[in-house]
């Protein structure tokens, strides 16, 4: 499965039409089975054309169904009540309505034509009920149909006499019908249940019709794989909303990294009640220094804000002697260079509920370190975004945001205060993570655990180990720093064995954590 | 040193294309005529530097335009002493040039300026209407005619950048966006020399790369972009091709946008 794939998918209904929806990607049918539609409803949109190829040019397909249900989604208007009609009619009114929809699209995007056409394959020859419904399909769409049947052609002459009338609803249900009625009285069979919608990427019109009187929906029977999945309980496929990312793991026996083998899910945090946390004025004076400290003077520069005095006297003398002076005569004020990224990471693991050195559980020491964190450093113009991350087996891992980078501190403090010890410490998947939410170039990432990253499903102690550190070596190629907090002295040994010895730090005081961020602030740590 | 004559390659003598949205032109006059500095907001290439131009040729000042960027300092502005051989000799920047001269000082994209650089406009901004030049004692009076007026983006959110508080209350404000449809349309028309329909397309291009920002894309297409699109298309390049390159090509490099954006492109091509 391509995610980029699953991406474009959810672009093309954005770049198109401007709608979202989130779009379930179900498999191709069984081959000998019987053929699936898309189906879309106000709470998503599902394809059943498989997973989504990496290359546009092979989505083609899905393409077009989202090109279609998008003009359902911006024309259409609200479901059709099927009251008495006939399942043939019921199958009319959908086919107008997708025409209809069409006719609207192609007026504004002249180009989908070029899209949709290619699927309508039907010819003129057999006149079975279905056949000439996807040969009035066809005529409907091709302005260079010339299909000689008299009700296909007397379709087509109905819907193209009044295209002012297409921006009415009540057109589909009115010329709808009426074809209904005459295909009644050619005495064409025509049976609901094993009629499938031609061509392939139109919708199967469920989302057409009011759904309380289920005989009244034209489509076929649901989706086999709906009810499958129900039956057995399965939660249905996550759409896009709900982002899976999978990342390699490194087993150390081995010594090969295992390609997509732990998958982080992200978690929308709750929020909590906020407290707050009492001002340190030593912290405050640190800041304000780390703020002055920010600009360096560099003299006998060629370019400058002013003139460097010592060099200009020399030059003016070198000129009254007649020679020729150093053209170096300015002075420059410089700013450091611009802070690096910084990523918070928080373990909210199960053994994080133990109690802390100092009193209370290591989870509140860990929300203090956090709660100045976010106080000091956006203060000193150092991007910073709060990731809190647990785990429950390699399937499992669950990352939440609690600060990302766009957001204001202020949402930090009720998201750290709903914060509850649960699962394990898959660090090495939660250090991938990440490191991909940082921007590109080179970025802080500092983890606050208590030490051995665990999890349900190792029994290796080693093994999470190794990996976590062959994620900080990972991370240090792509310019990304791996500092590991301790929250007492006593951890930082094992922590030593992940981010080595010289990029662990123990904040289990106060002095500690003010150090700690003026270390950051002045960008000393690397 | 000569005044006027200084600033007359400023003036703008012909007429610059601006098409209004509303009455932003009666608004800026009456800015002018308060001398109230003024901070154009809006997306980039919305029209905010055509519309100073415009106005600025309405008016009959000099406009001097500095770009900003992060490495400009406060003497970029100002002025700084070169040396001669007689000694030390002051060069004025080309604010204190608009100051002494009365010319539209137009600071673009003024955030990208470090904000202890944008202290130097704070006197000229509030009722003193003076420059002083630190670096050479002298207090330069605003002529009667001087403006400031800057720009900026509020989308562009390069991490926290904004203009401190302290800057931005000296200012009245204009807040620029992409025109309605219609009105883009007969811009795009105008400035490309393409047809109705071609610019009516155009737009929809636009539309579709400004909904994209909900998928990722960082800002969408510019009027601006539409118009080079626009001029590639009325020199004979096919509407795709020309879109592709003057617009989804320069926008991302992200795969999943560019398909969407050229799935948008080609639902354009008849």
């Amino acid at each position: 499965m391509s995610r980029g794939g699953e991406r474009r998918r959810a672009a093309l209904l954005r770049a198109l039409w401007n709608r979202t929806r989130p779009i379930a990607t179900w498999p191709l049918p069984e081959p000998g089975g019987p053929p699936q539609r898309p189906r879309f409803d106000d709470d998503e949109i599902r394809l059943p054309h498989g997973a989504a190829p990496v290359r546009a040019a092979d989505d083609r397909l899905a393409e077009a169904s989202l090109a279609h249900i998008g003009a359902h989604l911006a024309f259409g208007s609200g479901r059709f009540a099927a009251g008495s009609l006939r399942p043939v009619q019921v199958a009319l009114v959908s086919l107008i309505e997708d025409a209809r929809v069409e006719a609207l699209a192609l007026r504004e995007r002249p180009g989908l034509r070029r899209l949709w056409l290619p699927f309508h394959a039907a010819e003129p020859g057999a006149r079975t009920a279905p056949d000439l419904m996807a040969r009035l399909s066809r005529a409907l769409l091709d302005p260079g149909s010339d299909d000689p049947d008299a009700f296909v052609a007397k379709g087509r002459a109905l819907f193209f006499a009044d295209p002012s009338a297409w921006t009415d609803p009540g057109f589909s249900r009115r010329l709808g019908d009426r074809l209904g009625n005459d295909l009644g009285q050619m005495r064409v069979p025509f049976s609901p249940r094993s009629y499938i919608v031609e061509p392939a990427y139109r919708d199967d019109h469920a989302g057409l019709w009011e759904q309380p009187e289920p005989e009244a929906a034209s489509g076929p029977e649901r989706l086999p794989g709906d009810a499958a999945a129900r039956a057995a309980g399965v939660d249905p496929p996550p759409g896009p909303a709900a982002s899976l990312r999978r990342y390699p793991e490194w087993d150390h026996r081995i010594r090969c990294a295992r390609p997509d083998w732990a998958s982080v899910r992200e978690e929308e945090p709750a929020t909590g009640p906020t407290r707050s946390v009492a001002p340190d004025p030593r912290l405050d004076r640190t800041l304000s220094l780390l703020r002055l400290s920010r600009m360096t003077r560099r003299r006998r520069q060629l370019d400058g804000d002013e003139l460097d005095l010592a060099a200009a006297v020399d030059a003016v003398g070198l000129i009254r002697s007649g020679r020729q002076p150093e053209p170096r005569l300015y002075a420059r004020i410089q700013r450091r260079p611009a802070p690096v990224p910084v990523l918070l990471l928080i373990d909210v693991s199960l053994s994080t509920a133990d109690p802390a050195p100092g009193g209370g559980r290591l989870i509140d020491a860990a929300l203090d370190v956090a709660y100045t964190v976010i106080g000091a450093l956006p203060r000193l113009q150092v991007p910073l975004a709060v990731m809190a991350f647990r785990s429950a087996g390699r399937h499992d891992v669950r990352a939440t945001w609690i600060k990302r980078w766009s957001d204001a501190p202020g949402i930090a403090a009720g998201r750290l205060a709903a914060l509850a010890p649960g699962g394990s410490t898959r660090l090495g998947a939660a250090l991938r993570h990440a490191g991909g939410m940082l921007p590109p170039g080179p970025g802080l990432i500092l983890v606050l655990t208590d030490g051995e990253p665990s999890d349900i499903d190792i029994h290796d102690p080693a093994y999470l180990v190794a990996d976590a550190r062959e994620a900080c070596r990972r991370l240090a190629g792509d310019g990304v720093t791996v500092l590991g907090l301790a929250l007492a002295h006593a951890q930082i040994e094992a922590l030593a064995r992940i981010c080595t010895a010289r990029r662990c730090v123990s904040i289990h005081t106060l002095s500690r954590l003010r150090a700690l961020i003026g270390t950051i602030g002045r960008g000393a740590w690397s | 040193m000569s005044g006027r004559p200084l600033l007359t390659d400023y003036l703008i003598r012909t007429e610059p294309y601006y098409r209004p949205v509303g009455d932003e032109a009666a608004l800026f006059a009456a800015a002018y005529a308060a001398r109230l500095p003024m901070i154009l907001k809006g997306p980039t290439g919305c029209g905010k530097t055509r519309f100073l131009e415009h106005m600025s040729w309405r008016l009959r000042r000099p406009l001097v335009t500095i770009a900003c960027h992060e490495d400009m300092s406060a003497p970029d502005l100002v002025g700084r002493w070169l040396l001669d051989a007689g000694g030390t000799v002051w060069h004025d920047g080309p604010l204190t040039r608009a100051v002494r001269f009365g010319a539209i000082c137009y600071l673009d994209e003024v955030v990208e300026a470090r904000s202890d650089t944008l202290v130097a406009i704070h006197p000229l901004t509030d009722a003193r209407r003076m420059l002083p030049l630190e670096r050479s004692g002298e207090v330069v009076p605003a002529h009667p005619d001087f403006l400031l007026v800057v720009s900026y983006n509020p989308g562009y959110q390069a991490l926290q950048k904004d203009l401190k508080e302290s800057t931005k209350q000296r200012f009245g404000a204009l807040a620029f966006t992409y025109p309605a449809p219609d009105l883009e349309a007969e811009i795009v028309a105008h400035e490309a020399g393409v047809d109705a329909s071609c610019a009516t397309r155009l737009v929809q291009v636009g539309a579709a790369s400004r909904a994209l920002v909900a998928e990722g894309l960082t800002e969408g297409a510019s009027t601006r972009m539409l118009i080079h699109a626009g001029r590639l298309i009325a020199g004979g390049i096919g509407f795709a091709p020309a879109c592709a390159l003057a617009v989804a090509t320069p926008l991302t490099d992200d795969p999943a946008l560019r398909d969407a954006l050229a799935a948008a492109i080609a639902a354009q091509v008849p």
